[in-house]
């Protein structure tokens, strides 16, 4: 998976999954706002989808979209 | 209402003119600026100091929005009672003097010994349970715990425990699979937290070992028979609620609850109704269908009235058994509660509060369903039984429903938020929005009806304005 598609991936599941309308199209470099019940449901989110294990996830690093796909392209990749 | 020492606050409220903050007596002034000092498990309490009650207004005030100096007051309606507890809202007035007898004369002992009081409620609480699942009352053992969770504790501890031989330390069952529903909530221990699905509960307590956990969708005919075949042989104890409670709310089928109950017997499984939140609530004394005949029954919540914790294990006695020592705890209704509860339980009988309840919920459920018509992109769906409605949050406030909670308490009604299903792990079409939940009192008067339902129009047209 590239990065454009993790980028698709998270986008929809913002959008369609936390039902964050006011995240369309967001900025790579955007403040998402996320709230603790939010990076949760990002977690099960990312183990699911990515297989990824969860807790590789820096916390502080769930703040933008640019930050999260980053994360999830260096463990899938590894 | 005259002789409160709030009086000035509820003019306040009635004229919704707003108050000086320099008024107010120094406790109340703490409480607004910074609560009432308890830790926060929410992540974010509300702005809001409840002050006293009449009947079922209560008077509720937060620090105005506009200026620090002033704060506003509210006439609310309270259509919670604490968690759906106080089941018959502030009407305990009956109560009185039984109370006070009681206070002086009940015995303060342990349950080693015999109670007469307690011997009422026993019988009291097993006809109710033969009458509802048409069988006899003494085909039921009653054991009475505190809380909630600890009633779900013993459920499943006596469910686990009866085929396990002491003597030669097996467990004769040769079963692994307990069978959950997706959404249900059964309490905050690190039992009943084994039949949760949320990760924001579970991470971080640990899993039973030897036992698996599966979850289907509660009220599912197809889901029901796709886990009892996928589990087949292996289905020690299942566990559903009265009505999906934090799940959203949702009601099951007669024939879902007697296929449950037929299949559940043919894999010889423990079958647990979980009615703490149900039960005494939806115009019957279970939400069981009435005829259906489960192991085994946990009640709570409403069965202390709000007033104390109560709660209760209600088991066939053909089925499931306690070892001697198992169970102990200090309280097992105490003789005062007994009393108490006895006497509100006859009170329920008596002014038949379970046929005022119906029409107070089915009153509620058609008007909020024209609601729903009128602000379709607020209100997703409504539904519920007698004194348990839910009202589903339509996509823009699935997840704001603490917001829209906010706002209904300034309008004048408290409701509370349910979770839903908004987890990732569950299919989309299974998903539910954060859903508000209304338990009024059996006896509320249904002249509060319009009132209620004219809160949840100014606050879906508030809420519209600020979007336009
Ligand atoms: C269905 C159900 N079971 C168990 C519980 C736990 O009860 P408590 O909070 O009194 O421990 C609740 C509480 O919300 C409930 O709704």
């Amino acid at each position: 998976m590239n990065l454009e598609q993790i980028e698709q991936s998270v986008r929809n599941f913002l959008i369609e999954d936390l039902m964050k309308d006011e995240l369309e199209g967001v900025a790579l470099n955007a403040e998402l706002g996320l709230d603790s019940l939010d990076t949760t449901e990002l977690r099960v989110f990312v183990e699911e989808n990515f297989s990824l294990d969860p807790s590789k996830l820096i916390a502080e690093k769930l703040d933008t979209l640019e930050h999260i796909v980053g994360q999830i392209a260096e463990h899938v990749k590894g | 209402m005259i002789s409160s020492k709030y009086s000035m606050l509820w003019d306040a409220a009635a004229s919704k003119s707003p108050i000086s903050y320099g008024e107010l007596d120094v406790n109340l002034q703490e409480c607004l600026t910074s609560g009432d000092g308890l830790f926060d498990h929410y992540g974010g309490r509300t702005p809001f100091v409840f002050l006293e009650t009449t009947g079922i207004e209560t008077l509720v005030v937060e620090k105005s929005e506009h200026s620090d100096e002033c704060v506003d007051a509210y006439n609310v309606i309270n259509c919670t009672g604490g968690y759906g507890a106080g089941v018959l809202g502030g009407n305990l007035n009956f109560l009185s003097e039984r109370v006070s007898a009681a206070l002086n004369t009940a015995p303060v002992m342990n349950d080693e010994h015999h109670s007469i009081d307690r011997l009422s409620l026993v019988k009291k609480i097993k006809s109710l349970i033969g009458e509802h699942t048409q069988t006899s009352a003494s085909d039921w053992d009653v054991s009475f715990t505190s809380t909630g969770t600890e009633a779900v504790e013993l459920a499943m501890q006596m469910s686990l425990m009866t085929d396990y031989q002491l003597g030669t330390d097996t467990d004769t069952s040769g079963k692994d699979v307990i069978l959950a529903c997706h959404g249900a909530w059964h309490g905050w221990a690190t039992g009943a937290n084994q039949l949760l699905d949320r990760k924001q509960f579970t991470g971080g307590i640990p899993r039973v070992a030897g036992y698996e956990v599966v979850f289907m969708h509660y009220g599912e005919l197809s889901s029901l028979r796709d886990m009892f075949a996928q589990y087949k042989g292996r289905i020690r104890t299942v566990i559903v609620e009265g009505i999906l409670g934090d799940g959203g709310v949702i009601d099951a089928s007669e024939q879902w609850w007697s296929e449950l109950e037929q299949l559940a017997r043919d894999e010889s499984a423990v079958l647990i109704d979980d009615e703490i939140l149900t039960g005494f609530r939806t115009g019957a004394t279970l939400a069981l269908p009435q005829g259906r005949i489960p192991d085994c029954i946990t009640l709570g919540k409403a069965l202390g009235f709000g007033l104390f914790p109560l709660s209760a294990v209600i088991w066939n006695n053909k089925k499931l058994n306690l070892r001697a020592g198992v169970g102990v705890r200090t309280f097992n209704a105490r003789p005062f509660q007994a009393q108490i509860v006895e006497q509100a339980l006859d009170f329920i009988a008596t002014n038949d509060l379970n046929s005022n309840i119906k029409l107070i919920g089915d009153a509620l459920i058609e008007q909020l369903k024209e609601v729903q018509k009128q602000f379709p992109t607020i209100i997703r769906d409504v539904r519920g039984r007698a004194g348990l409605v839910g009202i589903e949050l339509e996509r823009k406030y699935a997840r704001k429903g603490r917001l829209v909670r906010d706002e209904l308490i300034r309008a004048g009604v408290l409701s509370e938020v349910e979770s839903g299903m908004m987890m990732t792990s569950i299919p989309k079409e299974y998903r539910i929005h954060e859903t508000l939940r209304m338990t009024p009192p059996l006896g509320m008067d249904i002249q509060m009806v319009p009132r209620i339902v004219q809160a949840y129009v100014d606050v879906c047209k508030k809420l519209e304005g600020a979007n336009a």
